[in-house]
């Protein structure tokens, strides 16, 4: 006991407990997949939109040394939150430099994409793909204005995933567990409470029977 | 690969149930089919609960292991009516080797 007071007055003891318990969330940790968790594919994809009857839209990222790429209706296009790839509207007949610079796209209006890149997942997950849709509902000379329309996830057949057991339902399993631990304290505690009854009566008897062999009490 | 909820917890049950098994020398005063119920009742209280957390990445997995480890070490002390010191052992004995099981299973998963 003394041992463990001492251990928790030493400040590197909740030194070390602070870093154990604060170990950042695998959300946080762009590249790297800590046990537990699997990559996944996150794709947007741009539905056919009025407002873009005089432009085409380009995703090319900030930073990094990828190339850009022209968004295709109803195709799914990569895109990431790490790399900040941004979506910009060229017009129509805009001829794409055939080296890609940022410099050539920054004139035009540009927006960042409607959702955080999701490149990793719990593997008690069966999403291997997600697919957001978007539609494009306005294009001015400085932004481009994009709405999300809905997302869907798919399991690596390319099924839509399975949603399995829901928060709901696992909450109402642990009140389970809890009422099973309940009722298993209170069988112990009547258990132990009839056998200290009995104890007492077969002590009880135990007396008479002195009493009943030697009425007049001990000598 | 998307495990099922009730196969991982039942994997992770009987792996422990096995554990309860070899060590139950070390609690002479606790009958062991009671010491089995308790794990499965306290088991059935804090696995889903982690699982939630850690499949909507609600706390982080130092946290949610330390939140299990106390969680299970009341459940036990209250049920089994031990003293703490038990309580701890049981619940450190049992999640250490299903939390190294684990992390076996989701690393090989994951590559």
């Amino acid at each position: 006991m003394k041992r463990m007071t001492e251990k928790i007055n030493n400040p590197i003891f909740w030194i070390f407990t602070a870093i154990f318990l604060c170990t950042p969330s695998p959300v946080a940790l762009a590249d790297l997949l800590p046990p537990g968790h699997k990559a996944v594919d996150h794709h947007l994809i741009f539905n056919s939109s009025v407002a873009l009857q005089n432009h085409r839209l380009v995703a090319a990222p900030i930073r990094g040394f990828h190339g850009f790429a022209e968004i295709r209706q109803g195709q799914p296009v990569p895109f990431s939150t790490k790399y900040g790839t941004k979506i910009f509207a060229v017009p129509t007949d805009y001829q794409f430099p055939e080296k890609y610079r940022l410099e050539d796209l920054e004139d035009f209006p540009s927006t960042a994409p409607p959702v955080h890149a999701v490149t990793s997942l719990s593997v008690l997950r069966s999403t291997a793909q997600i697919k957001t849709f978007c539609e494009v509902i306005s294009v001015t000379d400085s932004a481009v204005v994009v709405r999300v329309i809905g997302e869907k996830e798919y399991d690596e057949l390319g099924n839509p995933s399975k949603g399995g057991w829901s928060a709901t339902g696992k909450i109402i399993l642990s009140v389970i567990g809890l009422l099973g631990c309940l009722v298993l304290r209170i069988g112990l505690s009547r258990h132990k409470r009839i056998q200290i009854e009995e104890d007492k009566k077969a002590k009880n008897s135990d007396s008479k029977t002195d009493h009943k062999l030697n009425p007049m009490g001990p000598e | 690969m998307g495990l099922t909820f009730v196969l991982l917890m039942v994997a992770n049950l009987l792996i422990e149930l096995s554990v309860l098994m070899v060590v139950r020398g070390l609690w002479k005063d606790q009958r062991i089919g009671r010491l089995l119920l308790t794990c499965v009742t306290v088991n059935l209280v804090s696995y889903p609960l982690a699982y939630l957390c850690i499949e909507k990445d609600g706390l982080p997995y130092g946290a949610t292991e330390a939140l299990v480890f106390l969680t299970e070490g009341m459940l036990y002390c209250l049920t089994l009516d031990c003293q703490i010191k038990t309580a701890a052992q049981i619940t450190t004995m049992t999640n250490t080797v299903s939390l190294l099981c684990s992390l076996l299973v989701t690393s090989g998963l994951a590559n």
